[in-house]
């Protein structure tokens, strides 16, 4: 396997977050899902199975090939199933509202499915009522401090003990399983050969370099009854081989990449810092001429408003003096009159004519 | 500041005994008289009774001579407004004090000089009038009116003044022009300008018309009052002056007459008409200016001039007059009843148009329609020669992309204004906020304007979220602004057209306006009319009075208009009778519909003076245009005026 043809799955955006095996082949993603089948199924011979929210159903198909007497599959969406509807009863059904009978399962199988409801109690009753007396439910969720946070289609996610406490309220007996993740190691006389089915166990013995990380292990699985729990063989899915140069490849890139980031940051930042100095210079030259326009304004206002001022006052005074020489003129034409008047009376002409001829006397006397 | 203001509030009552007086003192006024004089009497009357006088009022009637009673009253302001029933008679003047206010080279004081002739005697508050009425050998006395506490609502305080710029006065073009002069320099202030017409008094129940204690608050809110004198020269108004004074209010007038005992530049600031742009602009940055002119003439005209104490010129004219023995008097024929003269209104547009000659009338109708018709042709003709083919509109969008839907939604129309649309749009991109979107409808101009608009939009305001429509085919005005404002998605819409341009506060005033008042259909504010020389008058400026709307339109279109009012009433009339004056069919509309406009008292626009070809196609004959005005809304026909 070449490093390009390695798919990558981000099960958050791939809507409605539905694991879908022909989308991941062999990822970690993958080796998890048909985990959990594949261990059930070591129960499912002969019984009656109801695999509760199937999705493809490649899970139901796995029950079945196992050896189920029935197997129903059911999911709330009506396009989801891509299984073989033969050997596999499909039905669209809510799984807090069954449409089956009392004690109608021997098994009820709910992987991955119980963190997106509400009315998680109703659920857990509702699988409590469909089942035998005596019969099993299992139960998966991801583990709250484990599973990478912010999945949006998660209503609620269980601590392991959570779950284990709130399934076995239902039930007499009940233990809890943890599915974890690991790297590993194998080795074997041919790797390639055998045509490759995932339900067929490969005698392996596994040693254990490291302790397994209690509670953090991403998944918890819960199983439950009113009768004997049953015994379980634990169980390793392999995955894909670990491609080290791929993933050398990668981290190389990204590593590039990340320095790309970095140095185009670098600049952003230095140009952002310079244009913000230059705003900042600009607003201050600009706020600086404006406050000397401002000024400006102001004396040149007050120069003007002084001059106008006195502008005003000789308005006025040359307004007193239009008056004053209107009356002046009035005065004048009065004592014109006046005088005309007096020059009109008998006795100012004969004293003109006394007057007139002395001068000339006078004149006569002194040339 | 405490002890100086019991001095000049009731130095006569606590300093030394009231004079007094043996008479009453009858103040004699008109129902229909200016709110103005009524102010005054009341100041008059506030002070005669504090000097022990006792004052009365009567209105719209002298009553009955008495031994001890004595007329006071304002000639001009009363004769008028009051039927000849009402009048004194000559043995009634014989015991009045004429009250003489008016400016020499006036009709009124012609009124006033002719009726202080035959009077018991007169007191004049203008020196330049007393010098007059004595020139004319009437013996008149100098009133001059001073501090006034009942005019004083600001005290003295630190106070806040939230306005900038005021102006209270009735309208004149002088005025107008005054105003448009200083819009850029007020664009940058908060204003609040009032004008009012003057071919009606104004009494004190108009709401748009302040008055009396709303007056005063006013002046003590603002920070500077503009003055521009009714006609060119003109002594200085006392009573606006002393108002404003009073409450610290600065005054700015252009150069007048009979200051003293103020001083220019001191207590107030005087200087010519065409500098008060610039005094504005100046005074308005110059704070400390402003306190100390405001401080100084507060304290002189308290200290200096309280007319608590020139009221005593009042009541030595009332003793004097009242001392003369009463003349007996011939019996009237009828008891003294209040006469108001019934004001004649002015007759609405309509009334007019029906009592001008017909044939004069069929004439211009013709006309108009033959234009109308030309005008189709060539319509029909510029369709067939563009071939039309694909989309009749096309669609672009420049600036910003924003989530945020709009607010406001520019309306802009341009039909072959290559040369001035550039100027509108730059004028929107300096005033709209993140909240505002211009739409462009460009109806099919044959010229640059769409390249301009473009231009403008890319290179110029490249911050402005912008809309621009291609009509392919001219649909015209109304038609083109209901398409952008269609197009837009503001809740309030502002129109614009291309040869006009707005202020940078023009949006956020508009819009506070209508956030303020969410039964308001419309915001306007005033208009600074412009041409090529500049400034040339305002528009928009009368207040919303929906049946002012009878005498013919006074809003222009560039208002921000409510989107949800503008839809409820239809829209822009695209019918071609109206072309031209489809705002003013959109005003009567909302007047019609009980909505109301709201006047922001503010330059917030400039419009481009020159006829506009399609105003004037309407006005070859409005009779078409009123005809359909009058059909649609009936409250234009209506007799009375109650709304205005």
């Amino acid at each position: 396997m070449t490093t390009e043809q390695l798919p990558e799955t981000d099960p958050a955006t791939s809507s409605p977050e539905r694991f879908d095996p022909t989308d991941a082949v062999a990822t970690l993603t993958a080796s998890e899902h048909y985990l959990r089948y594949v261990w059930a199924a070591q129960l499912s011979k002969g019984k009656r199975v109801l695999d509760a929210g199937c999705g493809t159903g490649y899970g139901s198909q796995i029950l079945r090939s196992a050896g189920a007497e029935r197997i129903v599959a059911i999911d709330i969406a009506a396009d989801a199933f891509r299984g073989d509807k033969d050997s596999v009863e499909f039905a669209v059904a809510d799984i807090r509202e069954l449409p089956y009978a009392d004690g109608e399962f021997d098994i009820v199988v709910c992987f991955e499915v119980i963190e997106h409801v509400e009315r998680r109690d109703q659920v857990i009753a509702e699988f409590a009522r469909v089942l035998r007396a005596g019969g099993l439910l299992l139960v998966s969720s991801p583990n709250r401090d484990a599973y990478p946070a912010g999945n949006p289609h998660h209503v609620y996610e269980y601590l392991p003990e959570e779950l284990e406490a709130e399934v076995g309220a239902r039930f007499a007996r009940s233990v809890l399983y943890r599915q974890d993740a690991w790297l590993a190691s194998t080795i074997a006389v041919r790797n390639a050969g055998d045509p490759l089915d995932p339900t067929r166990a490969r005698e392996l013995s596994v040693h254990q370099l490291q302790h397994a990380r209690d509670e953090h292990e991403p998944y918890a699985i819960v199983v439950a009854t009113d009768g004997q729990l049953p015994e379980m063989s634990e169980r390793v899915m392999l995955g894909n081989a670990f491609e080290l140069q791929w993933w050398h490849d990668r981290q190389a890139r990204l590593e590039t990449e990340h320095a790309r980031f970095e140095t185009e940051q670098a600049r952003l930042e230095a140009e952002h810092t310079r244009l913000e100095a230059e705003h900042a210079r600009t607003r201050a030259l600009a706020a600086h001429e404006i406050a000397q326009s401002r000024e400006q304004a102001r004396q040149s206002a007050r120069a003007l408003i002084g001059i106008e001022a006195d502008r005003a006052k000789e308005l006025e005074r040359l307004r007193e003096a239009e008056r004053e020489l209107i009356e002046l003129r009035a005065a004048h034409h009065e004592a014109h009159q006046t005088i005309q008047a007096m020059q009109r009376t008998r006795i100012w002409r004969l004293g003109s004519i006394y007057w007139r001829g002395r001068d000339r006397l006078l004149r006569r006397r002194s040339g | 500041m405490l002890s100086r203001g019991n001095l000049a509030d009731g130095s006569m009552a606590t300093l030394s005994e009231p004079l007094g007086s043996d008479f009453r003192a009858c103040f004699v006024g008109a129902s229909g008289q200016n709110v103005f004089f009524e102010e005054l009497s009341h100041a008059l009357r506030a002070a005669l009774e504090r000097q022990g006088v006792k004052t009365e009022v009567a209105v719209d009637h002298f009553p009955p001579s008495a031994d001890d009673l004595v007329y006071v009253f304002v000639p001009h302001e009363y004769l008028p407004l009051t039927l000849p029933a009402g009048h004194p008679s000559d043995v009634q003047l014989q015991r009045t004090v004429v009250l003489a206010t008016e400016q020499p080279g006036t009709p009124w004081f012609e009124e006033s000089a002719s009726v202080a002739a035959r009077a018991g005697a007169t007191v004049d508050i203008h020196m330049l009038g007393l010098d007059e009425l004595r020139r004319r050998g009437i013996p008149a006395r100098f009133l001059p009116l001073g501090y006034v506490p009942e005019w004083d609502a600001w005290g003295g305080s630190d106070r806040e003044r939230p306005i900038d710029v005021t102006f209270l006065g009735g309208y004149t073009e002088r005025r107008g022009l005054a105003l448009a002069r200083c819009a850029s320099v007020l664009s940058n202030y908060r204003t609040s300008l009032r004008l009012v017409e003057t071919w009606r008094p104004h009494t004190a129940d108009a709401p748009f018309f302040l008055s009396g204690e709303a007056k005063f608050r006013h002046l003590a809110s603002s920070k500077v009052v503009l003055s521009a004198h009714r006609e060119a020269y003109a002594y200085l108004e006392w009573q606006r002056a002393l108002g404003a004074t009073a409450n610290g209010c600065v005054v700015l007038t252009e150069h007048s007459s009979g200051f003293a005992p103020l001083i220019p530049g001191e207590h107030f600031v005087s200087v010519a008409y065409a500098s008060l742009p610039w005094a504005l602009a100046g005074l308005l940055e110059d704070d400390v200016y402003l306190a100390r002119i405001r401080s100084s003439a507060y304290d002189f005209i308290r200290s200096q001039m309280p007319l608590s104490e020139s009221i005593a010129v009042l009541v030595e004219a009332i003793d004097e007059v009242g001392k003369q023995p009463v003349a007996a008097e011939r019996r009237r024929a009828a008891p003294s009843v209040p006469a108001p003269k019934p004001l004649t209104p002015p007759v609405p547009e309509w009334e007019r148009l029906q009592a001008e000659p017909l044939e004069s009338r069929v004439i211009s109708a013709t006309m108009k329609r033959l234009v109308l018709a030309q005008r189709r042709l060539e319509r029909r003709l510029a369709e067939m020669a563009v071939p039309v083919d694909g989309e009749a509109v096309g669609v672009q969008e420049y600036g910003p992309k924003s989530e945020l839907a709009a607010r406001i939604t520019v309306a802009l129309t341009v039909f072959n204004y290559a040369g001035d649309v550039g100027n509108a749009i730059r004028s929107v991109g300096l005033a709209a906020g993140d909240d505002t979107e211009l739409v462009v409808v460009d109806d099919a101009s044959t010229d640059e304007s769409a390249e301009v608009v473009e231009r403008v939009l890319v290179k110029e305001v490249p911050w402005l979220r912008a809309t621009l429509l291609r009509c392919a085919r001219n649909a015209g005005l109304p038609a083109a602004r209901n398409l952008a404002i269609e197009r837009g998605s503001g809740e309030y819409i502002f129109v614009l057209d291309a040869d006009n341009l707005v202020y940078p506060h023009a949006f956020s005033r508009l819009r506070e306006a209508l956030d303020g008042d969410p039964g308001a259909a419309f915001a306007y504010g005033l208009l600074e009319r412009f041409d090529a020389q500049g400034p040339v008058d305002l528009m928009s400026w009368i207040p919303w009075q929906p049946d002012r709307f009878k005498y013919g339109n006074y809003i222009d279109a560039m208002a921000m208009i409510r989107r949800t009012a503008f839809l409820s009433v239809g829209g822009y009339a695209t019918d071609e009778r109206i072309y031209g004056w489809e705002d003013f069919a959109l005003w009567c509309a909302f007047a019609q519909a009980d909505m109301e406009g709201v006047q922001v008292p503010e330059i917030v626009g400039r419009y481009r003076a020159g006829a506009s070809s399609m105003i004037s196609l309407t006005n070859i004959d409005t009779t078409d245009a009123w005809a359909y005005l009058i059909e649609r809304f009936p409250f234009l026909r209506d007799q009375s005026d109650q709304r205005l």
